[in-house]
């Protein structure tokens, strides 16, 4: 999968386990991290997700902290 | 091939020889398990292995288990994790500071690699007390990817406890092989460092160079550990059993203000590997560390990928971080990065090594 099909995937991944709101971006040097920008509370969900998440290829799940 | 420490050469016919002489037995992978050292590095002996038992002070030992003399092709995968384990599980943390305490009173002399971190200045304070202070030089490597809170606690250390303190400039960033950041960049840092070291220790007329490597570190991966190899430096608070838990109680217990300091590892570790290490990316690590270390935080890492930063803290300060996601996301893009992640796993150490496919790509 190239960074974006994992994206849409993770997003996929995201909306069907209860964060419907939820978008992705792959973010570093070589596209490894999955930037997700979700509420702050539900951040305890989406790091319960972060190994499904790093399966489809990234290597890190982090918050988007960009405004 | 290594040769053995005042033993004569010894085959290759599966068995180990025990009791220095005669007496033989076959090598067992049940039980206690030996043990070969040779040139102060040691492997697991395997079935097939030949050795001699070597007695007197050059001879180390792991509890029980005297280490024996072989000759045989290196095998840098098995080295000391094993050895140290096995050691490490049947004593008590008295018995391994006791052990550490031997291994110092044996070097005579010390020159310590000295980071001003958990290990090395416990580390150094020992060898000061066993040795006292005119025998004992602690030696901090300066670089651009060393840390300045790092050298003011090194230096705040070595005045507090009378450790004789010097630094040393070294430039790993100059070699091409460290600047692109291969995974096993720590080989040639350490390679810079422990070259210019031991000159210096032999300069001085030191008779060891050590570091401050400890059990723990033996199960990680750790390339540096292989230039420290090379160059023939100990790692006595390994070498002892003793872990990190152990080093903070023992450091406790001598009074040490290190005794739960997070750990320090170089600026450089917060690079991932194939971005290149440049003194740029090191100083707004340092930049971006020093911000978030002001908002009160205490254990977290700020890894640079490029024009994003990766923030990762202890999970006993996540709420925090979320609670002051604005400040955090603020001070980093103040000190250049564009976007700013919190990594929702939080901090871990050797982040930077997980998904790697090779680990063991050492020179």
């Amino acid at each position: 999968m190239n960074a974006n099909e994992k994206c849409r995937a993770a997003e996929a991944l995201l909306h069907e386990n209860g964060l419907p709101g939820a978008r992705v971006r792959a973010e570093g040097h070589a596209e490894e991290i999955a930037a997700v920008n979700v509420p702050p509370e539900s951040v305890a969900k989406l790091a319960a997700l972060a190994p499904a998440i790093k399966a489809l290829g990234f290597r890190y799940v982090a918050l988007d902290l960009s405004e | 091939m290594v040769s053995g420490q005042g033993t004569a050469p010894v085959e290759r016919t599966g068995r180990v020889l025990r009791g220095g002489g005669p007496e033989a037995g076959e090598l067992r992978s049940t039980g206690r398990l030996y043990y070969i050292s040779c040139n102060r590095r040691s492997w697991r002996a395997r079935p097939g292995d030949t050795a001699r038992l070597v007695r007197g002070p050059a001879a180390g030992y792991l509890g029980a288990v005297r280490t024996v003399c072989v000759e045989r092709q290196r095998d840098e995968s098995e080295s000391m994790r094993d050895l140290i384990g096995a050691w490490a599980r049947g004593s008590s943390l008295e018995e391994r500071y006791e052990r550490l305490v031997e291994l110092i009173e044996g070097y005579g002399s010390v020159c310590v690699g000295y980071s001003g971190g958990v290990d090395s200045v416990f580390l150094a304070k020992v060898c000061v007390d066993v040795l006292g202070a005119d025998r004992v030089l602690a030696v901090t490597g300066r670089s651009a990817s060393y840390p300045a809170v790092q050298w003011e606690m090194a230096l705040e250390c070595a005045r507090r406890f009378g450790i004789p303190h010097e630094e040393l400039e070294t430039e790993e960033q100059l070699d091409p092989r460290y600047a692109a950041n291969p995974t096993n960049r720590c080989y040639y840092c350490k390679s810079e460092l422990w070259s210019k070291l031991t000159a210096l220790a032999a300069e001085r007329g030191y008779a060891v160079v050590a570091d401050g490597s400890n059990a723990d570190d033996a199960a990680d991966f750790r390339p540096g550990a292989r230039a420290g190899a090379e160059w023939g430096i100990r790692s006595p608070l390994a070498e002892a059993g003793l872990t990190k838990a152990d080093i903070r109680e023992l450091s406790r217990r001598h009074g040490l203000p290190t005794w739960d300091q997070p750990a320090a590892p170089c600026l450089a570790s917060r690079i991932p590997y194939g971005l290149a290490v440049t003194p740029a990316r090191l100083q707004q690590v340092e930049r971006a560390e020093n911000a978030i270390r002001a908002l009160g935080f205490r254990e977290f890492r700020v890894r640079h990928h490029g024009v994003a930063a990766r923030i990762e803290v202890a999970p006993s300060e996540q709420p925090r971080a979320l609670a002051m996601a604005r400040e955090l996301g603020r001070e980093l893009r103040s000190v250049g990065f564009e976007r700013v992640l919190l990594d929702v796993e939080g901090y871990r150490r050797g982040a930077l090594n997980e998904g790697l496919p090779v680990l063991a790509a050492l020179p």
